[in-house]
This record gives structure tokens, C-alpha cells and sequence, in this order.
């Protein structure tokens, strides 16, 4: 490994690339051997360990008007110089360009298993699409930055060559990639506690470790009115599911879900993964989590207009609210597929 | 009320013949350990061993870790859990043998819902104060099915008994320190800070067994009580119900507590402790955060407080509501709370939303992973025991995960690292955003 370089290619636009402006935003791909435009700045700085052995350049609209179609014929020319790391960008505020970096640092790492590093903005729209796939450094909104960042990105880019551990988003300047992980402190929770009230007593500055977040407002539906005309489903959090768990819903953290057919479900072996809270008393009697029983005898009473023979369930246990979001999204699209108007949402 | 702590530091932890304290090295003669297993018809036998730093060793089953520790004023150890006579503990003098715990496991996981174990070499014995000291690990043994509740009540005596006794035996000894706690004394010009200690959650009950966790008594639905801070480092609170992120070792030396008394007088006025248990209801979360800030304001006369949490996320939202409702008051609140998963960022996940709280410390994520490597020596549960993955089992779920064997390659976490992440700020982790 003492005289090998490590390879990289770079990926930039039509602009960096010298190829024109906007005028030839149309063009598609090319590759040229070695480093063009910004990736010379990554060459000279990596350059005792690393060669920049291909620079792939692609016209901004052409990536954006089929991003799939164009991260593939990326990936393709990716692989052909068989890089141990990719470099994206940086794009800075650019949308289009910000898209056909985030595209090719994510695609490129996830087809070949490399390290991929760009650059943006962090109001770049790419930002919130790519962050997790791919580390994002921030820059400034303009590209004359460009010698501020590279360094940040090259430096990155070697560790993760190297294997040697990066640091947080704040600490090395990428966007979060929600990894959340625990750094010891000099002093422990009571002290740090013990500091902060103080300050705060005495109108001095502090800095809290955790803000409560500004969740987005939802606007509940209309009430449902007439109950006698009304399709309702029953959706939980319970965490009640068959024995041979289906869905491989995990007792915490858990980012699936299921829909069971409520008499099977009982009918067959079924138990409580949720591991937040005592399953006892579910088991002992299931309609203690879903009041089925109840709504049953509504629905033969016509005081309930239709009643969902399936049950939703979630585990809600220490479940992030990225995954939550997404769970619900599904479930009310498989929920207004069935024609439901009506939730009964019991949680434990 | 005043406490005096005298402590002696022990150099090492050995078996011997005679259970004693000599040259610096406290001698256990597992006898003397055995007889208070006598004592409890549900055990057959102890297993007792010793674990060192820098040992091959991983420790499962953890349901709690006591500093030795016994009462030298004639006062009763323990009172409520040891004894049936009662006293209010946390004054009189009390003597310390630092520099050792006792380890207690229970190797019936399927009841004991919360585990935590830790190893005492490695990655995570290099942040774990435990893995720094020598530990006397005691695991009951049984040939018969016992009952949770006898099982973890005997086994909470044996190790209180097997701390008191650890501790008189030093007690011929001179204390290399002596500290006195006392705020009796109140500093009104000085700011002026509570401290509400969230001790107990029902929601973690197994099968409503209510955790007998004050002088012995349990007390699900409690209302805010206010509790001389000494009590508490003086055997008030109890655990057992399993581990959940705080030990009786760090309640022994409670570090808000204890920072706070140190202080008191000089830049900062240690106003008192309020005791909370978490709602499980709304309406009852409600009521005991005005009735506590009103205690805070009215009674304790607190400029601002540190409210400390139980494991887990409906006691999250009770903190929140404290220190909500005390920021209207004027109060200034911080609470120590912890991240409930690792695949997110903090922006979002930080589950109190009272927008008026805006110090918070945490101390850390539950779900940072660990990859732990085999051990020669596996203590708490049988060679073949399986370390449980992914949770720590399912409470009365009837189920428990499957893992990998214990005394392999392990994954852990942080939160079943008992020593890296304490609920009542012992710990020094914090969470950062990756």
C-alpha cells in the first residue's frame, strides 16, 4: 500500500466542467482522465496520498430531466475508473446541480460501496433528499467559496479511505445524516445541569443540548358527524401482532407496520412486542387495545356504519418521528384505498 | 438534617477466610455472604465472585450495583427494607467503603424485564466507572421456578445485607475523609435551586408488582413529597425492578444531590428535593406538575430547578410538564433527558415540546451501538446464556428476543451499558448529532 495511491473521481456540471453555461445545461455526459475545474483543488490536496484519476462531467438538464435515467449512465462511467472514493460538487446553492451531485454521491456509494463526499448549501433542496446517503459538507451560497470548503471535503474524504472515525455534523461541518451517537464530556449531566440553571438564574448565556422541536401543525379532519354512515378502521400503537410477526416489527425503534385481520389475529398465536409497556393485560383481553368488541355490537346496532374487519398496528416504542411520519402516511393510504372516513387511534 | 459520610478507601477486594478489612485490602468471606442467602427460602445458593478492571470479563443479568455503606450512629440501615422498624434515614454518621461495588444479577430474565450488564475491559470499561473498580458479583441460584416478586426483593436484601456488612467491617478503621451534608441553614441571597427527582415509573411494573421503592413501600400514584435531600443518599429510595439506568450506587452518591450540598452556601442555595413518580394518566400528570411547582414556589422558595426523569418516554412528557409549568412561574427549569433512538436528529427528537423550556441537558441516546468482543470469563447467568438483541426482551409480552451468545460477540447498547447512561446525571455521555 506504500507507493499506491488511493483513486478518485470527481464528478462537476457543464460550468465547472468548461464546457459552457447555461447554453450547454443540455449537454450529457463526458469524461476526461485526471482533474478538471475544481477537482485540480482536490488533487493538489490530496495528492500524497490519492490521484484524481477521471473527472465524469454532465450539463445540469440534462441530469435533471430524467435523474434516474442519468445517475445510471453515471454510475456506469463511475465504475469504469473504479474509484475507492467519489467526490461530488461541491454545488453550493445550485438546485440543479445540487440534485446531479447528490444523485451521483449517493447512487455511486450505494452501487460501488465506496465513500462519497459533496458540498452544499444547506438550503439546497438536494440537501434534505441526499443527506443520509452521502456526507454533505456545508458551504456558502456562492461558489467563489470554493477553497474554504475543499479542504473540509478532502479531509473527510481521506478519513473515511483511511477508516478513521468522523466526527459529529457540528464538530466537522457536514449536515446531519440523522446518526445520532453519545460524546463523554468533561463533566457529567449534574454538573453540566448544575451550570445551566445557574446561568440561566443569573441571565447568562448557555447553550441547551436539546430544544423541543417546532412540529409541523396538523389540522384534524372534520368530525365525523353521522356514525351510522361512517367506515371506521382502528389503528394502534399497541404493538399486537401474530406470533410469526409478518412484518418484522421490532419491540423498539421499530419502522414497520402491519394490518391483520382481527379475527385471525386472536384466533391464532399472537403476542405483544411493544417493550415500552406491560402486554398483560392486552393479552389477557385484546379488545382492551382495540374495542372491537364494542364497535362490533355498534355496527350490528346500525349505530355504526361499517367497521373495518382489519386492525392497523404500529409499534410505537422510542419510534423516530421520521419513521412515524412515514408509517402514517402508509397507513392512511392503504386506509382511504379501503374507503375508511373515520380512525379510532388508541396508543399505550 | 445533617449526615456525616466517612470514607474509607479500599485498596483491594480479595476472598478470604474472614470477612475483615486489612492493610487496605477488604478480605469477603463468602460464608458470611451465603448466610443471608440462608436467610431466603427462595435461593438454594449464591454464585459470588470477584471482577477486576482490565478483566476478560462481561457481567449480564445486571439488575443493580451498591457501594458498601453502613450506618455507624446506631441508626437502622435501611429502614423499610432491611428492618420493619422504621426511622427516617439521613442522619447520624455514615461509614463508606469506596472503591468496590457488589454487583447484583438475576439470572431469570424472563421476569426481570430490564437488564444491563457491562464488561470490565474494552471500549466500554474505558467510559464505565464500574469497570474501574473491583466488584463482588453475587447471582442467585435456584433449582426451582420463584416467583419475581421473592426473587427480587431476596436478592435486594442480600445485597443491602452484603453492603452493610462490607462497610462495619472498616469501621476499626480511621476514615481517610470525612464530608457533612447539611442545607438546613438557607442562603436566600444566593440563587436557589430544587432539585425534583422523577424516581419511579408504574409504567415498567411486571404484572402490577408496584416496586417497593421508598423506605420499602411502593407508590404508583404518588403525589409530589418533599424529602430531605440526605434521606435519599441514605437509604430513603430503593431499587427493584430491575436495571433502568440508575443504580443504588449512584442514588448512594447521588451527584445532584451531592454537587449541590458542596455548594450550598457558596454560589448557590440548595432550596430542598421533591419526590415525583411518572404519570401514566393526563390528568394526573397535570396535577402533580402545578402541585410541585407550587410546592417549588410556595414551600422551597426556588429561583430554579434540575428535574431529573425514569427511563423512557411517558416520563419524559411528566418533566416536560414540570419544568413547563415552573418556567411560568418564574422557576428556571432544566431537565436531564435522553434521546428514545439513534436513526434521527435531535432537532426533531427531543420529546418534550413545552416551547418555554429551553435548557435542557441530555445525557445521551439510548440507542448508540456497541459490537462488544468475546470474554473469557461470563458472570450473572449460565456459560451458555444468550446476551437479548435488538430490546431487552418483552415485558409480560410473553416473548423474549433471541441473541447471541453472551459470552461471544455481543451488540449492546448504551442504555444496556449499566454505568454509561445514568437517568440521574452520574454519567458524562451527551448526544450529538452525526
Amino acid at each position: 500500500m506504500n507507493n499506491k495511491k488511493w483513486r478518485v473521481v470527481c464528478y462537476i456540471n457543464q460550468f465547472f466542467g468548461q464546457i459552457g453555461g447555461e447554453d450547454a445545461a443540455h449537454v450529457g455526459f463526458s469524461v476526461k482522465a485526471g482533474a478538471v475545474g475544481p477537482a485540480l483543488l482536490f488533487e493538489k490536496l490530496l495528492k500524497d496520498e490519492c490521484e484524481v484519476v477521471g473527472t465524469i462531467i454532465c450539463g445540469d438538464n440534462y441530469f435533471a430531466e430524467n435523474t434516474e435515467k442519468a445517475a445510471a449512465e453515471g454510475v456506469d462511467l463511475a465504475k469504469e475508473l473504479n474509484p475507492d472514493l467519489f467526490i461530488a460538487g461541491p454545488a453550493f446553492n445550485a438546485g440543479r446541480y445540487g440534485i446531479s451531485c447528490g444523485n451521483m454521491a449517493a447512487a455511486v456509494g450505494k452501487a460501488m460501496q465506496i465513500p462519497t463526499i459533496t458540498g452544499m448549501y444547506p438550503e439546497n433542496p438536494a440537501v434534505d433528499i441526499f443527506r443520509k446517503d452521502t456526507y454533505i459538507v456545508e458551504t456558502a451560497i456562492l461558489s467563489s467559496q470554493l477553497r474554504k470548503v475543499a479542504p473540509v471535503m478532502a479531509g473527510i474524504g481521506l478519513r473515511l479511505l483511511q477508516g478513521e472515525p468522523v466526527g459529529s455534523a457540528e464538530k466537522e461541518g457536514y449536515i446531519k445524516r440523522d446518526i445520532i451517537l453519545n460524546e463523554e464530556q468533561e463533566k457529567n449531566a449534574a454538573g453540566r445541569a448544575i451550570e445551566m440553571v445557574l446561568k440561566k438564574i443569573k441571565g447568562e448565556t448557555f447553550k441547551s443540548e436539546l430544544l423541543p422541536p417546532k412540529f409541523d401543525e396538523v389540522k384534524p379532519a372534520p368530525a365525523a358527524v353521522d356514525l351510522s354512515a361512517v367506515r371506521l378502521a382502528l389503528v394502534s400503537d399497541g404493538g399486537l401482532i401474530p406470533e410469526r410477526n409478518p412484518d418484522g416489527l421490532k419491540p423498539n425503534s421499530s419502522t414497520t407496520w402491519g394490518k391483520y385481520n382481527w379475527d385471525e389475529l386472536i384466533a391464532d398465536e399472537h403476542f405483544v412486542i411493544h417493550s415500552g409497556y406491560d402486554g398483560t393485560w392486552v393479552l389477557e383481553n385484546p379488545d382492551r387495545l382495540f374495542p372491537m368488541d364494542i364497535l362490533r355490537e355498534f355496527e350490528a346496532q346500525g349505530k355504526l356504519g361499517f367497521l373495518d374487519p382489519e386492525v392497523h398496528v404500529v409499534c410505537g416504542n422510542c419510534a423516530s418521528v421520521s419513521a412515524s411520519k412515514e408509517k402514517g402516511e402508509k397507513i392512511a393510504e392503504v386506509l382511504l384505498d379501503k374507503g375508511i372516513q373515520a380512525v379510532i387511534l388508541t396508543s399505550t | 438534617m445533617q449526615l456525616t459520610v466517612e470514607t474509607v478507601r479500599i485498596g483491594d477486594l480479595q476472598f478470604g477466610e474472614e470477612t475483615c478489612f486489612k492493610a487496605g485490602v477488604l478480605y469477603v468471606n463468602k460464608a458470611d455472604i451465603l448466610a443471608f442467602a440462608a436467610e431466603e427460602p427462595c435461593f438454594d445458593t449464591l454464585k459470588i465472585d470477584i471482577a477486576r478492571p482490565g478483566d476478560s470479563t462481561r457481567i449480564i443479568n445486571v439488575v443493580d450495583v451498591v457501594e458498601p455503606r453502613c450506618k455507624k450512629s446506631g441508626n437502622i440501615d435501611w429502614p423499610g427494607v432491611l428492618s420493619d422498624d422504621y426511622e427516617i434515614a439521613g442522619s447520624g454518621i455514615t461509614r463508606v467503603a469506596a472503591g468496590m461495588g457488589v454487583v447484583l444479577c438475576q439470572n431469570n430474565t424472563y421476569w426481570s424485564r430490564k437488564w444491563g450488564s457491562f464488561d470490565m475491559s474494552g471500549e466500554c470499561a474505558a467510559i464505565n466507572p464500574y469497570a474501574k473498580i473491583p466488584q463482588l458479583v453475587i447471582e442467585p441460584l435456584s433449582e426451582t421456578e420463584i416467583d419475581f416478586r421473592d426473587y427480587r426483593e431476596a436478592l435486594r436484601r442480600i445485597g443491602y445485607k452484603t453492603s452493610v456488612l462490607l462497610a462495619k467491617v472498616t469501621l476499626e478503621t480511621e476514615a481517610d475523609e470525612v464530608e457533612i451534608f447539611n442545607n438546613e441553614m438557607q442562603y436566600p441571597d444566593l440563587p436557589s435551586i430544587a432539585y425534583v427527582y422523577q424516581i419511579y415509573s408504574k409504567q415498567y411494573d411486571t404484572q402490577n408488582y408496584r416496586e417497593p421503592m421508598v423506605y420499602g413501600n411502593a407508590v404508583p400514584d404518588s403525589l409530589p413529597l418533599i424529602m430531605q435531600p440526605t434521606e435519599i443518599l441514605d437509604g430513603a429510595i430503593s431499587l427493584c425492578g430491575g436495571f433502568r439506568c440508575v443504580t443504588t450506587y449512584e442514588i448512594q452518591n447521588h451527584p445532584i444531590i451531592i454537587d449541590l450540598m458542596r455548594r450550598h452556601g457558596r454560589d448557590l442555595n440548595f432550596a430542598g428535593v421533591l419526590i415525583t413518580v411518572t404519570s401514566v394518566e393526563a390528568k394526573h400528570r397535570y396535577l402533580v406538575s402545578k402541585m410541585a411547582v407550587n410546592l417549588l414556589n410556595e414551600v422551597l422558595h426556588a429561583d430554579g430547578l434540575i428535574v431529573t426523569k425514569g427511563v423512557g418516554g411517558a416520563s419524559t412528557l411528566c418533566v416536560g410538564a414540570i419544568a413547563g409549568e415552573a418556567e411560568k412561574r418564574g422557576i428556571k427549569s432544566v431537565p436531564v433527558i435522553q434521546i428514545l433512538n439513534g436513526k434521527s436528529n435531535l432537532d426533531v427528537e427531543c420529546l418534550i415540546s413545552e416551547q418555554n423550556v429551553n435548557s435542557i441537558v441530555c445525557s445521551g441516546t439510548y440507542y448508540h451501538n456497541f459490537t462488544l468482543p468475546p470474554v473469557e470469563t461470563l458472570l450473572g447467568g449460565p456459560e451458555d446464556a444468550i446476551y437479548l438483541s435488538g430490546d431487552d426482551g418483552v415485558i409480560g409480552g410473553h416473548k423474549i428476543a433471541t441473541g447471541d451468545p453472551a459470552k461471544g460477540e455481543v451488540h449492546s447498547t448504551y442504555m444496556k451499558q449499566v454505568g454509561l447512561m445514568s437517568q440521574i446525571g452520574f454519567s458524562y455521555g451527551m448526544a450529538v448529532d452525526y
